[in-house]
C-alpha cells in the first residue's frame, strides 16, 4: 500500500480477484493430516453432491478447502478456538451417535450428509449451532467459486461491468435509457402473484 | 497521507492535536470536521486501506479484508448469533446498506428529557442531520437502480395495504451494482472512505491503517494519548508499539470495541454503566423463492422498509446478498441446499428488524478480546414470529413457491396455509437465527454523572481529554439503521471538541 496522499484512489473497481492494494495476507492454517482428512470429510457431507448440475470434483473441494483455510486466520479468536473443535466433534458424530464405528470422513458423502442432518435436528442447541457453524464455513466458500457462480446463472462480474459502465455514462452527462432498466417488470412481477379476484 | 504497516519503525511516536481511534461513521465524521476547522488530526485504524479499485464480489476474500473477524465476531445469549462490524479504513460505512434514517423525533426528544440538554433536542439536531445528509448526499434512487427484489416487496406491501418509505442513501448516482457489503464497486455508495475522509486528508489529517489501539496513555488523570499495536500482516501478532500524543483522544470503534478498550481504565465508576445498556437491533432472514426469474442479486441492496408496523418496533425489507451469503445463512446442507440455490435467480431474501426490548453488556474477555453479550425477550420473540408470519403472507400472495424460515425447528413453507405451523411448532429463543449489523450504546451519554459514562460534550465524565463518537454513546436504542444519526452527533460533538482545542491553541 505504502503512503499515499490521497484516499480515494480510483473511482471503480477493477473487479480483480485478489487486487493488489498492496495489502498483504495472512499466512494460511496450517492443520495437521488428521485435521485435514476431518475437513475433507465434512466439506463432502455438507456441498452437494453432484446431482443435478452442481459442481462437486475434486478441484471444487480443494478449492472450498483453501478459502476455508485462507479465511481461517482473520476469524474472531472465539472462532479460531472454537471450530476446530466443532470439526473434531462432527467427525466424530457417527461414533457419539451410536450410527457406527467410522467418522464422519470415511462415509460416503450422502451419508455424511444424513449423519449431520440428524445432529442438526439436535434437541440440545449448541449441536444445533455446531452444524450452522460448520454450514457457514464450508458453503460461504463453495457458493463464491467461480464454477459454482456459472452453475447458479450468477455473473456478478459481468453485471457489475455494465453497471460501472452506465454510472460513467451518467456521470458524463448522459441520460438513461429504458433499456438500463432492470428485469423483470412491475407488471411481470404483478402478473404472477396470486390473483385475489 | 495514510501510512500502514511498512511505514513504522519498532517503536513509533507521533504527535497531534486530536486523536481519532476509527475511520467509520463517527470517526470520520468529526475528523473532517476538526481538520477543515483547521486542528491537527491524526487517525488510528485497525483495518487497512482498502480503495474502491480494490473491491470485487467475491465473498471468502473480501470479508477477511473489509469485516472484522471475517465477519465470525458473535454475541453470546440465549441465542448466540452474529454480528457485522467493519474493519477497514471506512469501517462499517463501508459494508453497510447505505440508509440514511435519522433517529425517529420521538427518540430524540426522549434523550432531551433524559439528558436534560438542549442541543440534543429535535429542533437542535435537526441541522446536524441535514448537515451529515448533505455530506454524504442522501437521497432517493432513479429507477434504474431498482431490481426484482425491490419490487416485490413494494408491490407485496402495496397489495397488502401497508406503508411502504423508499429510503434514502447515501450515494451519488447508484446504479443498483448491489455489492454493498462488500464495498461499493462503482463508488456510488458515499461511505467515509470516499466522502469525509478524503476531506479530512485534504485538509492534513492523517491516518496510521493497521494499527490496533491497545490502551489509552493517562497521565495526572487526564487522557493524553492511545498506545497501539503494529499488528504483522503475514502472522497477525503484534508486532511494533505505536504511541500517539494528543490533546484530546476521540474514540470511535462502535459499541463493542469502544468500551473493550476503556473497560481495562477503570473509567465512569460513578455511575458503573460503562459497556452496560448495549442493543442490538436484531434481526432475522426470511427468503422466498419463487417460480420465475427474480434476479434480486441485481439492483439495489435495499430499496425501500415496510413501515407499517414501525411504531410497534418492527421493520420489514429486503436485502439480496451474494450467493455464497444467502447459501450460508440457509438451514440445508448437501443435497437439500443445492435444490434450493440452484434457484439463485428466483430468490428474494428479506429481513425482519425488531426495536430491542432489553439490554445487554460488553465485557473485556481474555486475550484483549470483547465479549458483547445480549438476549432477546420473549415480547422480542414474539414480534420476530409475527413479523415473520406477515413476511410469509406477503411472499405467497406475490406468487412465491416455497419460503425459508429463520427458525432451527421449523425450516420451511410451501404454501399459506401452512404459516399457521409458525405458531403451532413453539419456536423459543434459542431456535431463533438471528443477526445484527447495527450495535448501539453501551457507554452512554447522559447529564448526570451517576447514570452514564459521557457528557453532553461526548467527554468521558471521569476522564478528561477521552472523547467518544460512535454508536455507544446513544442513551437508548433508536429503531433505525444508525449511520447518519453517528454523523449527525459527531458532526456536533466536533464542533465543540474543536472550539476547546483552537482555544488552547491561542491561549498557549
Amino acid at each position: 500500500m505504502g503512503a499515499s496522499d490521497d484516499a480515494n484512489v480510483a473511482e471503480v473497481a477493477l473487479l480483480d480477484r485478489f487486487p493488489d492494494d498492496g495489502w498483504v495476507r495472512a499466512r494460511r492454517w496450517s492443520p495437521s493430516q488428521g485435521m485435514v482428512n476431518a475437513i475433507y470429510g465434512l466439506i463432502g457431507a455438507i456441498c452437494p453432491g453432484r446431482s443435478d448440475g452442481a459442481p462437486a470434483d475434486k478441484s471444487v473441494y480443494d478449492a472450498v478447502f483453501v478459502q476455508m483455510v485462507q479465511t481461517f486466520p482473520y476469524m474472531s479468536r472465539l472462532a479460531r478456538m472454537g471450530l476446530p473443535w466443532i470439526i473434531r466433534v462432527l467427525d466424530w458424530s457417527p461414533i457419539w451417535r451410536f450410527e457406527g464405528v467410522v467418522r464422519l470422513q470415511s462415509l460416503p458423502p450422502e451419508q455424511g450428509s444424513a449423519v449431520l442432518d440428524r445432529v442438526a435436528s439436535s434437541r440440545f442447541a449448541l449441536l444445533r449451532t455446531f452444524v450452522t457453524a460448520a454450514r457457514a464455513a464450508v458453503l460461504t466458500a463453495y457458493f463464491d467459486l467461480p464454477v459454482v457462480h456459472d452453475a447458479l446463472g450468477y455473473d456478478p462480474v459481468g453485471f457489475m461491468r455494465e453497471r460501472i459502465a452506465l454510472r460513467r455514462r451518467l456521470e458524463a452527462g448522459k441520460v438513461s435509457e429504458q433499456t438500463d432498466l432492470l428485469q423483470p417488470s412491475p407488471q411481470t412481477l404483478l402478473a404472477a402473484a396470486v390473483d385475489k379476484s | 497521507m495514510i501510512l500502514n504497516h511498512r511505514d513504522y519503525r519498532a517503536d513509533s511516536h507521533f504527535d497531534a492535536e486530536v486523536v481519532v481511534v476509527g475511520t467509520g461513521a463517527g470517526g470520520a465524521a468529526i475528523g473532517a470536521m476538526l481538520a477543515e476547522l483547521g486542528v491537527d488530526v491524526l487517525f488510528v485504524e485497525e483495518g487497512g486501506h482498502h480503495p474502491t479499485s480494490s473491491f470485487n464480489p467475491y465473498l471468502a476474500e473480501s470479508m477477511p479484508r473489509l469485516w472484522r473477524d471475517a465477519g465470525t465476531s458473535v454475541i453470546l445469549g440465549r441465542s448466540t448469533f452474529l454480528y457485522a462490524e467493519g474493519r477497514c479504513v471506512g469501517g462499517s460505512t463501508v459494508i453497510n446498506g447505505a440508509m440514511t434514517y435519522r433517529a425517529p423525533e420521538e427518540v430524540l426528544q426522549s434523550w432531551h428529557a433524559q439528558v436534560r440538554d438542549d442541543s440534543l433536542g429535535p429542533a437542535a439536531m435537526e441541522s446536524w442531520f441535514e448537515r451529515a445528509e448533505q455530506d454524504i448526499s442522501a437521497k432517493l434512487h432513479r429507477d434504474i437502480a431498482v431490481g426484482g427484489d425491490n419490487r416485490i416487496m413494494a408491490l407485496g406491501a402495496e397489495r397488502a395495504g401497508w406503508h411502504h418509505e423508499k429510503n434514502r442513501r447515501n450515494h451519488i448516482d447508484c446504479v443498483g451494482s448491489n455489492n454493498c457489503i462488500l464495498g461499493c464497486v462503482t463508488g456510488a455508495k458515499q461511505s467515509t472512505l470516499v466522502s469525509y475522509m478524503p476531506r479530512a486528508l485534504g485538509a492534513g489529517a492523517r491516518c496510521l491503517t493497521e494499527v490496533r489501539a491497545r490502551r489509552l496513555l493517562i497521565e495526572r488523570g487526564r487522557c493524553v494519548g492511545v498506545e497501539g499495536r503494529v499488528v504483522d500482516p503475514r502472522t497477525l501478532k503484534p508486532t511494533g508499539r505505536i504511541r500517539v500524543r494528543a490533546q484530546a483522544v476521540v474514540l470511535a470503534c462502535g459499541a463493542v470495541q469502544t468500551p473493550h478498550l476503556l473497560l481495562q481504565h477503570r473509567v465512569a465508576r460513578r455511575s458503573g454503566q460503562l459497556g452496560r445498556n448495549f442493543v442490538t437491533h436484531p434481526n432475522v432472514k426470511v427468503l422466498a423463492i419463487y417460480p420465475h426469474e427474480i434476479g434480486g442479486w441485481r439492483g439495489l441492496s435495499q430499496w425501500g422498509q415496510v413501515r407499517q408496523f414501525h411504531e410497534e418496533g418492527i421493520i420489514l425489507a429486503e436485502n439480496m446478498g451474494p450467493s455464497g451469503a444467502v447459501a450460508a445463512a440457509l438451514p440445508f446442507h448437501g443435497r437439500a441446499i443445492w435444490q434450493r440455490m440452484k434457484h439463485y435467480n428466483n430468490m428474494v431474501l428479506s429481513g425482519v428488524l425488531v426495536e430491542d426490548s432489553n439490554t445487554g453488556r460488553i465485557y473485556r474477555g481474555p486475550f484483549d478480546t470483547a465479549v458483547p453479550v445480549y438476549s432477546i425477550t420473549q415480547a422480542d420473540l414474539r414480534q420476530f414470529l409475527r413479523a415473520t408470519r406477515l413476511l410469509c403472507g406477503m411472499h405467497f400472495d406475490m406468487g412465491a413457491e416455497r419460503v425459508i424460515l429463520p427458525f432451527t425447528r421449523l425450516h420451511e413453507l410451501t404454501s399459506a396455509d401452512q404459516i399457521a405451523l409458525i405458531d403451532e411448532s413453539r419456536i423459543k429463543i434459542s431456535d431463533l437465527e438471528l443477526f445484527t449489523p447495527h450495535l448501539m450504546g453501551s457507554v452512554r451519554l447522559g447529564g448526570d454523572e451517576r447514570d452514564s459514562v459521557v457528557n453532553p460534550d461526548h467527554e468521558v465524565w471521569d476522564l478528561p481529554g477521552c472523547y467518544v463518537s460512535d454508536a455507544s454513546v446513544f442513551p437508548t436504542a433508536i429503531g433505525v439503521n444508525p449511520q447518519v444519526t453517528i454523523m449527525a452527533m459527531a458532526l456536533r460533538a466536533g464542533e465543540r471538541l474543536a472550539a476547546r482545542v483552537l482555544a488552547r491553541r491561542r491561549a498557549a
